[in-house]
């Protein structure tokens, strides 16, 4: 019944708010516009808000598409036609020259650039990611090959990988067999572009003329193979139609059963070596090695086309797809893929397109969803910092409007009409400030895409220019403007109410605030803090292993710590740490009462840090100025992290591995050749390798252990860091050098406890040293971790005491590293890099320069970290100078009365002025500084949740060792912006005091 | 007759223009030291004007005034600190305590504010606020005080610092008819004591002006009438 009658209504009221509608905007603008310095805290709250929450979700955007043109470049073809039936199903074909005809009939399509037969992993057939039938098909696998110019027994076809990451397969190395058109056109194109050494085959006939055969770099590398070296025979295993019986050998595998026959291929011929360090998703890790499809003979073919495991390999012009999201290049990708499908074939052959980045964009939106979390739960404390200014604006708006509000009520506005008025002009200001917040984010993204390091910007390679989508958009309008509105609501009904009782009792009993809740978050906290210190201290060596887990062992806990206990630290600290702040002018009192300064005015600071404004002053300068301290802190940090990262790739200027063992005179003369054409000196270079010996100790000949010998020019030449032997790295080298020994990890257990090692050397000559413990390594830059961490680390002395000063000097090894002196900037070394790549001995270089390219935008976490810390570092500081006009105003309109009152009984101005800047100023400075040492204790928390994220994404990117946060502390940086900070507060306490105290006395204290 | 305070000819008016508005138009009026005067007049004709003007709160368009020595009228009031600091006491409807200091401190805050040192200034506050009788609430914060309580702080404030002319706007709006008699009571008492303090008081009540030593009639921006009889009989 009451329902009816509302709904009766409902059109009526509808109308006549229709129609009030524009006059109430007018009015709502018109006030808005007239109290726009009392809206200014509320647009910075809501603005805040909107800019962040803005940017993260354009932010991913953008990540999403650099992401997916990165992977992009690394695919060869951009689709697949597979037959639409499994094995042994309708519309199929085995003839091997009719697939290859339809090719033609795809060609025809504008959109595609080439088309090839190929065959590789068999057909999907639409099964999705975590089905069983997505482990089904399988690639044609590598059984065997034998060398004739090097010896490749001892390369093996099984890939240990191929269990740990990404789909499981049966771990063989994958072959891919590319029919003729793969040799021209843009197939061809994209191969070259990747390889290493040698020529891509010029057409079809010549790839089979040739017999070749292309190899990923690290086979070529452990075969020591180089171009034109010839395969005596190279054996795979294709799985067939069964139907009619299988000719082959049946395997089973999982819950599936193939029908598999083996090929063997003779006298191929490496034609080229390509690049397989790229590293893409899981699902391209695996690279195959590429034969022309035509070196298989014919009947072959025609099985492999059976089983499913031919295909056609067709292109697209990439450049022509649309950039400005993931979505809509999928969606164009999926066009073409419709009208692929429209095509009708020849012999009612029925297959099926794929784009090969469809699994490719599932990965990366899962991969993209663990970054949004990350980047969100970095961002909240900035979205806490926006909504307590929004609070606090919203407070100073409604304490100045108390006159206007009083009026309003005197002249019969109820409470209703005053609310309405109140969220009215709100509603203006905050659509404002979103708007503003929007389109700052939209301009800040690509500024945060490009920093490649904390508050370092560069361009990058991929040009994307992100955007929103409407309901996105109108998501950030809804969160924000709303947000804002609830709380005005809230908050202005709780202050007319007061009002309105006040009118009657002017006593109104305030509720105590839960200070029991503040110290329970900040235990908490603090819990958490211990925790991820301990761990740090660990890390760094300076405590035993034993407290490797902290205090919290169970992992569980220890996640739900990591992730919530910087956040309790910091709201709870900030809270129990600005009641310490508030106090700071009482104590100045006790501190210079006596003093000239004070002794006059020191009284009026008595209990001042009771007063409501000057707690949220504290409050808010604790809250920003930590954020600021964590920001600059982390962001620090990030970047010594990608620095680490790439030392611990490249080891020094550069890394060189040769194709053998060399010297150290001929390596320099290498090396002083591949200088040409740059300013550096051949005297200015230093080399060094790390001599791998075999020694075991005294007595116990089957213990051999790989020992690495960290010449003297190491120092110099290795970029060393304290992460290597946990401390300083100087120290620990020293010990070395004076007859020491380091372990690995995997050692720790037979030598940790041993003071003293005597050890032989294992074959050779029978030299013998006595070694003392140093400790444990955890790494030598440029070497591979996951084996040294198997192996011992001794100094020079000891290598030339154990094989005498002759092979010392005459040593050969196959990497050296290189410093290329006060020259060798980031051009010099990329210049000297390829020079040396195109030498004939060399096999590989890397350049500290381009691994840290690769990683700078990381800050040791994921792609952008240091473009967020930055916005992060920004925002808060803007927020702490934005807040602390805020709260002088708010202070001071609080206690305009007070100080009109202090000036009627006989305080001059000046004595005013210096009663609030030391008032104001010392709850600033101490604030300041508790909010500092707040910083400090987060910047410690947060690297607890940084190292589990860390962890997630460099196991996403397949990294086996894991960088180190060791903090770094930039307090140069941040006395900078305190002082900045400081100095602003300065000039708006000296602006809003200078007002307060010129403004007309008797009115303020007739008590308006 | 020897006077404390000399008012002549005090022109005040508020706004520009059309909507200006003349609140004192020549007032002329004196106190002699000791005396007790209430100030009276219909709502709005300018009485707390006159007041603050007085009291070096608010700047006069024209005219002069002496208080004990110290002549002024036109200076604004941030120039007028030593006359508030030495010469006249404030006394309001609303206290105009600070609320986060005990009584003793408000008090005492006053005197180091026009220079005392810190021990005398405290010895002083105590002494002042004995003289209103609240030596046993000197440690009490105003919210802790009744209305009556509170205003006696702020007279113990006015007089701490042995200043000759106490200016009270209503100082009795705020609290009933008994703790009003107390208070001018009070007054009296202070009148009479060997200071010689005077007081000028702005009142709605006619029965506590009728105690004081002589009344002031403010009508049409002039002081009307200032003894009773005439006053009431023109007012009534
Ligand atoms: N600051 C001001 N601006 C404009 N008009 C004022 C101001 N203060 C007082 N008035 C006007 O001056 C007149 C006298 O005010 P006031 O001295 O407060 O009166 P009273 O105290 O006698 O009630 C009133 O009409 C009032 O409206
Ligand atoms: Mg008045």
């Amino acid at each position: 019944m009451k329902l009816r009658e509302k709904l009766a209504r409902a059109p009526s009221r509808m109308q006549a708010a229709a129609q009030e509608f524009p006059d109430r905007t007018r009015l709502a603008l018109l006030s808005a516009w007239r109290g726009r310095s009392r809206g200014l805290a509320v647009f910075a709250g809501v603005f805040l808000a909107s800019l962040v929450i803005t940017t993260v979700l354009v932010y991913g955007s953008g990540l999403m598409q650099i992401f997916f043109l990165n992977y992009l470049d690394d695919e060869y073809y951009d689709f697949r036609m597979d037959f639409h039936t499994d094995i042994g199903g309708k519309g199929r074909t085995v003839d091997v020259a009719l697939l290859e005809s339809y090719c033609a009939e795809y060609e025809a399509l504008p959109e595609i650039t080439d088309c090839a037969v190929a065959a590789g992993r068999q057909g999907g057939h639409g099964a999705g990611w975590f089905t069983e039938a997505y482990l089904k098909p399988q690639p044609l696998e590598l059984q065997a090959w034998e060398g004739r110019d090097s010896d490749w027994s001892n390369v093996s076809v099984f890939l240990f990988e191929g269990n740990e990451e990404g789909p499981p397969t049966r771990g063989y190395r994958p072959l891919r067999l590319l029919g003729p058109s793969a040799y021209d056109g843009e197939l061809a194109e994209r191969h070259a572009s990747r390889l290493l050494r040698g020529e891509w085959p010029d057409g079809g006939a010549a790839a089979v003329e040739q017999r070749s055969v292309s190899l990923p770099s690290q086979v070529a590398s452990m075969a020591d193979a180089t171009v034109g070296d010839q395969l005596a025979s190279l054996t795979f295993t294709y799985d067939t139609d069964a139907s009619k019986g299988c000719q082959g050998e049946e395997v089973f595998w999982q819950q599936f059963s193939y029908c598999r026959v083996s090929v063997t291929l003779e006298n191929l011929t490496i034609s080229s070596i390509f690049d397989d360090t790229i590293v893409t998703s899981p699902i391209t890790s695996q690279q195959p090695v590429f034969i022309p499809w035509e070196l298989v003979p014919v009947e072959n073919r025609s099985a492999i086309i059976a089983g499913d495991h031919a295909y056609l390999a067709l292109t697209i012009d990439r450049t022509a797809l649309p950039t400005e999201s993931t979505d809509s290049a999928e969606k164009e990708l999926d066009r073409i893929q419709r009208s692929l499908d429209s095509v009708a074939l020849e012999g009612e052959t029925n297959l099926d397109g794929t784009h090969v980045i469809k699994d490719l964009l599932s990965w990366l939106r899962i991969q993209n969803y663990f970054i949004q979390i990350f980047n969100y739960i970095v961002m909240i404390p900035i979205i806490v910092l926006s909504v307590s200014v929004l609070l606090y604006g919203l407070l100073l708006s409604l304490e100045q409007r108390r006159r206007e509000i009083a009026i309003h009520r005197v002249i019969g506005g109820g409470p209703d009409a005053l609310l309405r008025m109140v969220l009215g002009e709100l509603g203006i200001v905050a659509f404002c400030a979103w708007l503003a917040g929007y389109l700052l984010a939209l301009l800040a993204v690509p500024l945060i895409l490009n920093a490649v390091g904390f508050m370092q910007f560069r361009p990058g390679e991929y040009n994307v220019s992100p955007s929103l989508g409407l309901l996105a958009t109108l998501a950030t309008l809804v969160v924000t403007v709303g947000l804002a509105l609830l709380f005005g609501r809230s908050r202005t009904r709780d202050f007319l109410e007061q009002e309105i009782s006040e009118g009657v009792q002017r006593v109104v009993v305030k509720p105590q605030p839960r200070y029991w809740l503040h110290w329970l978050l900040f235990g908490v906290g603090l819990i958490a803090l211990s925790d991820s210190y301990i761990e740090s201290l660990v890390n760094d060596g300076r405590l035993a292993d034993d407290w490797e887990k902290g205090i919290i062992s169970n992992p569980v806990l220890n996640g739900i710590f990591a992730v919530l206990g910087p956040f309790l630290l910091w709201i709870g600290g900030a809270l129990v740490l600005a009641r310490l702040g508030a106090m700071a002018p009482g104590m100045m009192q006790r501190l210079l009462g006596r003093t000239a300064a004070l002794r006059d005015i020191g009284r009026g600071l008595r209990g001042s840090g009771s007063a409501e404004g000057v707690g949220k002053l504290a409050l808010i300068m604790l809250l920003t100025l930590s954020i600021v301290t964590m920001a600059a802190v982390q962001g620090y940090t990030g970047m010594a992290v990608d620095e680490r990262t790439a030392s611990l790739a490249a080891g020094g200027d550069l890394k060189v591995e040769f194709q053998q063992p060399l010297d150290h005179a001929t390596v320099l003369a290498t090396v002083s050749v591949a200088l040409e054409g740059t300013d550096i000196a051949a005297d200015d270079i230093q080399l060094v390798s790390v001599p791998l010996i075999a020694m075991h100790p005294a007595g116990d000949e089957y213990s051999v252990y790989q020992t690495w010998v960290l010449l003297d020019g190491s120092r110099e030449v290795v970029r060393w860091d304290r992460q290597a032997f946990g401390g300083d790295p100087g120290k620990t080298l020293d010990r070395l050098a004076v007859g020491g020994f380091s372990y690995g990890e995997q050692l720790e257990f037979s030598l940790g406890k041993q003071p003293q090692l005597m050890l032989n050397l294992t074959g050779g000559t029978p030299g013998q040293v006595t070694l003392s413990n140093v400790g444990e390594h955890t790494w030598h830059p440029g070497l591979d971790a996951d084996i040294t961490t198997g192996g011992i680390f001794i100094g020079e002395t000891s290598f030339r005491t154990l094989v005498g000063d002759g092979a010392v000097d005459a040593w050969r090894e196959t990497t050296w590293f290189v410093e290329l002196g006060p020259q060798g900037d980031a051009e010099a070394q990329s210049a000297v890099a390829r020079a040396l790549a195109f030498d004939s001995s060399v096999s590989k270089v890397t350049s500290w320069h381009e691994e840290h390219r690769e990683v700078e935008r990381n800050g040791g976490l994921v792609f952008g970290t240091l473009g967020l810390l930055t916005l992060q570092f920004a925002v808060a500081t803007i927020a702490a100078v934005a807040s602390s006009f805020v709260f002088l105003s708010l202070v001071l309109t609080q206690r305009k009365r007070e100080l009109a009152i202090l000036q009627a009984i006989g305080a001059s101005e000046w004595q005013v002025g210096r009663l609030v800047l030391f008032e104001i100023m010392s709850i600033t400075v101490v604030s300041m500084l508790l909010g500092t040492l707040l910083g400090v204790g987060i910047s410690y928390a947060f690297n607890g949740m940084f190292s589990l994220f860390g962890l997630i994404f460099q196991s996403f990117g397949g990294a086996s060792t894991t960088v180190d946060r060791t903090l770094i502390w930039p307090w140069g940086e941040l006395l900078v912006i305190g002082l900045a900070v400081l100095a602003v507060v300065m000039l708006a306490l000296v602006w809003t005091t200078a007002r307060a105290t010129r403004s007309d006395l008797a009115r303020i204290l007739k008590g308006e | 007759m020897e006077t404390l305070l000399s008012v002549k000819d005090l022109h005040h008016g508020f706004g520009a223009g059309g909507t200006r508005l003349e609140v004192l138009t020549g007032v002329d009026f004196e106190v002699a030291p000791g005396e007790l005067v209430a100030l009276m007049g219909p709502s709005g004709c300018g009485k707390s004007t006159l007041l603050n003007i007085i009291g070096g709160l608010l700047a006069a368009d024209s005219g002069t005034i002496d208080a004990n020595g110290c002549a002024y009228g036109q200076p604004p009031p941030h120039a007028l600190v030593e006359l508030r600091r030495a010469t006249i006491g404030w006394i309001f409807q609303d206290f105009h305590l600070l609320p986060h200091l005990s009584a003793l401190d408000n008090v005492t805050l006053a005197l180091e504010l026009a220079g005392a040192a810190p021990p005398d200034a405290e010895q002083h506050a105590a002494a002042a606020l004995e003289r209103v009788g609240l030596a046993d609430r000197a440690q009490h914060r105003p919210d802790e005080l009744s209305g009556g309580q509170a205003q006696r702080v702020a007279i113990a404030r006015a007089i701490a610092g042995d200043r000759k002319l106490l200016l009270a706007d209503e100082p009795t709006g705020n609290l009933d008819v008994a703790t009003s008699r107390e208070i001018l009571e009070l007054f009296h008492e202070l009148c009479a004591g060997d200071s010689e303090l005077s007081i000028l008081m702005v009142t709605h009540d006619a029965a506590l002006a009728a105690r004081a030593d002589r009344m002031l009639l403010l009508r049409d921006g002039r002081v009307a009438a200032s003894d009773v009889e005439s006053a009431w009989g023109e007012a009534v």
